[in-house]
């Protein structure tokens, strides 16, 4: 006679091969990862999920561009205003520091220096914004095919972002400053101080600048760019503005809060660094 | 069509739309820095609708759209699919064993299931900032807890178009 019962690995058969996969997808993504290739499974799934996403994205920044003036009429012009003013004296800004540009790399060249870098930036839209509340990570619509790569540096117009840290064809993930998992190398921007530290963020809106030695000369309202040291991020882009200053226990070592130029819940484009 | 393949689709097409959702507005749905976290909350009030295999295989599927979007940083991913199956199948089993779909009972689900999945990544990839990291959970719990009688109602009528009412 067979008994009614039915045995527990038959019953709970699809639960365990789940289970299995799960873990092997976790091992896969993790060794693929760590050789610093892409993962075919994230690879698969984001082009299900990508195209989609993409065109609600572009057909939302439509509407929202299109009925913005609904909400914003009146603030509209006078910012409108306002910005015309910023842009005129920004030009000449920017005039002065193209002559310092060329002076500065032709006094490298005459030192024997190595002639900096040019960089090329490519605009990328932002297809999913922190899509587990737990991380401060983006995905954007551009991947290996359009050259970027693990560790390409992310920024708008106002400062930089993150860097890239996984990539696939046809997208990519964007480790965003304020994640917990980030730090990048940053000094103070001013003549007299090249206090530097490390931005870390904590996956709150502020970050935190670690690390500066007891007498670093830094003070509130000082701008932060990144250091370069590290490799990763150039020097000098703007990371954002010191709101609070302590000394750390022990008083061997300061640091600082900063509030970043970037204001990362109203991401929608950014710019890769190639 | 098969009922439980036609099943089958419009669960897959529910949560290809939470992931959509989430990754493109979830982040702008904040309030006083609570996000919700639509694929899992998805997962777990379809699995109210499944047994436990089937809300094994839904709970894995979200684990993977999930993984696969978030990416997270310094490992996770496994931890991230694992955990949803996990709970996902809790649910089924309590579903099949205990009580039948009720909205009340969506909501405590919806509330416990967020915390234990959490929880259960926590385990497998603890986090730094561990203060920080409960705060956010805490209240990503709590905006589920919000928003799930909501999508009950609308997971349940999708599910079940025809169900009397």
């Amino acid at each position: 006679m067979r008994s009614e019962k039915t045995p527990r690995v038959r019953r709970y058969w699809a639960a365990l091969i789940c289970l299995l996969l799960g873990t092997l997808a976790g091992a896969w993504h993790n060794h693929q990862t760590d050789r610093g290739k892409s993962d075919i499974v994230v690879g698969a799934v984001r082009g299900v999920v990508a195209p989609p996403s993409n065109a609600l994205g572009k057909v939302s920044r439509w509407f929202s561009a299109q009925t913005s003036w609904i909400w914003h009429g009146h603030a509209i012009s006078e910012e409108n205003q306002q910005l015309r003013e910023r842009i005129a004296q920004l030009e000449q800004e920017n005039a002065a520091l193209r002559e310092a540009a060329i002076k500065y790399e032709s006094l490298r060249a005459d030192l024997g220096f190595v002639r900096a870098q040019k960089t090329s930036l490519l605009a990328a839209d932002v297809i999913a914004r922190r899509p587990d509340p737990k991380f401060d990570t983006l995905v954007i619509a551009r991947g290996g095919a359009d050259g970027v790569r693990p560790n390409s540096v992310v920024v708008t117009r106002e400062g930089v972002v993150g860097r890239v840290f996984e990539v696939t064809p046809g997208t990519a993930s964007v480790l965003m400053l304020t994640d917990q998992n980030s730090g990048v190398g940053a000094r103070v921007q001013r003549a007299k101080s090249r206090a530097t530290g490390i931005c870390k963020g904590d996956n709150s809106k502020a970050l935190s600048l670690v690390y500066l030695p007891n007498d670093a000369d830094i003070k509130l309202g000082d701008r932060i760019v990144t250091s370069g040291l590290g490799g990763v991020f150039p020097p000098g882009l703007p990371i954002g503005t010191v709101v609070d200053v302590r000394a750390e226990e022990g008083n061997f070592l300061k640091s600082a809060r900063l509030r970043p130029f970037v204001d990362f819940d109203r991401l929608e484009q950014v710019y890769v660094l190639r | 069509m098969s009922p439980s393949l036609r099943r089958g689709v419009r669960l897959a097409a529910m949560l290809l739309c939470a992931a959509i959702l989430q990754g493109l507005y979830a982040d702008s749905l904040q309030v006083h820095g609570a996000r919700p976290d639509l694929l899992l909350l998805t997962a777990i009030l379809g699995s109210l609708f499944c047994d436990i295999n089937g809300s094994a295989a839904l709970g894995f599927f979200a684990g993977l759209l999930h993984a696969a979007l978030a990416a997270p940083p310094n490992g996770g991913f496994g931890s991230l699919i694992v955990s949803r199956t996990l709970v996902c199948l809790g649910v089924g089993w309590l579903e099949e064993r205990v009580f039948r779909d009720n909205p009340l009972i969506a909501l405590f689900l919806a509330a416990l299931g967020t915390a234990l999945a959490e929880g259960l990544f926590f385990l497998f990839a603890p986090q730094h900032h561990v203060l920080r990291w409960t705060h956010n959970v805490g209240l990503t719990t709590l905006y589920n807890a919000v928003l799930a009688l909501p999508l009950y109602f609308l997971v349940r009528r999708f599910l079940h178009p025809n169900a009397e009412r």
